[in-house]
């Protein structure tokens, strides 16, 4: 086999079909960021393979004339259709576009690979997807080198901060908060949760209005960080809350 | 060399098409400058044509040049089933196979978060207006209605079906997902294990 050719395994997170029925993914894989394309993959027999959020094993070929290079090869390792229920469907995008913008091409991030497989799995298979996503999704921005700040106040230093920053979804103390103050639950997750492990967390599950102040703060944090985020909408949670 | 500012145009208008890179568009518009006049004023016409002419039906939101398009205003249609795709091809796709007599609903994609599809922007509020009878004046309850989900087996596809599932059944009406099979004349051996594992899941009895 020549040096251009190459295999790689990896989560599916997004795809794009072509007008001209070539399927363009990019891929999380133990090693990085992925992107490839499948030449008239949304007409052949691969397609069943080439979909979203689904586990790959792919042989590529690089050619000189080409950027991208092109899918010869795919196996299926393991999918989840369970993510297609509406219930799931948000949150498992919300974490493949989150892993998308944090992990960058050629990074090696076998722990990312990890810990956004297990979100996808728990999304999947857990009774309470919407927690799976709150706690993954700080997780894959911690891991990332965002650590949001809760143990001193992020604009002054003061011990024990309990207010959140309007801008940052950091923890301010009183005398810099211009919002009231988190419930102590609140303010003890943002705390706990660089240093917890997902199954700890997983295992105090916040709900009700105390949920909806982690989410803001995640969607705070998200936005200083990451920037736009398109799933955000999708969410059933934003839906509840709209009702 | 710098190309001719109306050949910089037309390269530029013709990578603005989807699925057309900057050296296709190039190639193209190369392609183009060697054809003979009558056949460049051929394509604009019927560009132009096209956009003139060809709009969505108002009922169903399939391609057509009239206000109703051909199968919403053909009388030997079975009014009482409507069978909601993804896009226009998908209609035309169904329409070859020659086993559906029903009427079609086309969503124009499907719910897809990360790239800003919510479901308000697919064809939905107007698939609940025609289950109330809108434009319809045989079959005019939900609960007379057979709706088939014939949106495609991408996760994308099968996360609309599921919302329109959820969404359709507290109105009473029938709803019905189009079969995952095998393809026909296929040998099983070379089927992909997840055609093959829908297709068993989906299986269906054929003692009484
Ligand atoms: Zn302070
Ligand atoms: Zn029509």
């Amino acid at each position: 086999m020549s040096s251009r050719h190459s295999n790689r395994s990896g989560i599916v997170l997004r795809r794009h079909v072509t007008t001209g029925g070539d399927v363009i993914l990019t891929l999380l894989t133990p090693h990085g960021k992925l992107k490839a394309i499948a030449r008239g993959g949304a007409r052949g027999v691969l397609q069943s393979r080439l979909n979203l959020f689904q586990h790959i094993a792919l042989q590529t070929y690089a050619t000189p004339r080409s950027d991208l290079p092109t899918v010869q090869q795919v196996t299926l390792e393991g999918a989840l259709p369970r993510l297609a229920d509406p219930a799931r469907y948000g949150y498992a995008h919300l974490m493949a576009e989150l892993a998308d913008a944090l992990y960058q091409e050629g990074e090696h991030t076998e722990m990312a690979f990890d810990l956004f497989s297990g979100a996808l799995r728990g999304i999947s298979h857990h009774a309470d997807p919407e927690w799976v996503a709150l706690v993954m999704g700080f997780k894959l921005l911690i891991l990332a080198g965002f650590v949001p700040r809760a143990v001193t106040c992020a604009r002054c230093g003061k011990p024990d901060p309990a207010h959140p920053d309007v801008l940052t979804g950091h923890l301010v103390c009183a005398s810099c908060a211009e919002l009231p103050a988190l419930a102590p639950d609140v303010v003890a997750f943002l705390r706990d949760v660089p240093r917890e492990t997902v199954r700890t967390l997983m295992e105090r599950p916040l709900r009700g209005e105390r949920r909806q102040s982690l989410w803001r703060a995640l969607e705070r944090f998200v936005g200083l960080h990451v920037g736009e985020v398109r799933s955000w909408r999708g969410l059933p949670h934003e839906a509840m809350q709209a009702v | 060399m710098k190309y001719p500012p109306s050949l910089v145009a037309l390269i530029r208008e013709l990578s603005r098409l989807p699925g057309i890179g900057p050296k296709s568009a190039q190639r193209l518009a190369f392609h183009l400058f060697e054809q003979p006049r009558e056949d460049i004023e051929r394509l604009a016409g019927a560009l132009l044509d096209a956009k003139r002419e060809l709009q969505m039906c108002k009922r169903c939101f399939n391609i057509t040049d009239r206000e109703l398009c051909d199968v919403c205003t053909d009388p030997g249609r079975d009014r009482a089933q409507i069978c909601v795709v993804e896009e226009p091809g998908d209609v035309i796709a169904i329409e070859r196979s020659g086993e559906y007599r029903g009427l079609y609903h086309v969503l124009h994609g499907a719910i897809s978060p990360m790239n800003g599809v919510s479901p308000e922007k697919l064809y939905i509020k107007p698939l609940l207006g025609r289950l109330r009878g809108d434009d319809n004046d045989v079959v005019r309850r939900p609960e007379d209605f057979e709706v088939i989900l014939a949106t495609s087996t991408t996760v994308e596809g099968e996360a609309t079906s599921l919302y329109l599932q959820r969404l359709l059944e507290p109105l009473g009406t029938t709803v019905s997902r189009i079969a995952y099979g095998l393809p026909v004349g296929g040998a099983l051996e070379y089927a992909d294990e997840v055609t093959l594992g829908r297709a068993l899941a989906g299986r269906q009895r054929v003692t009484k």
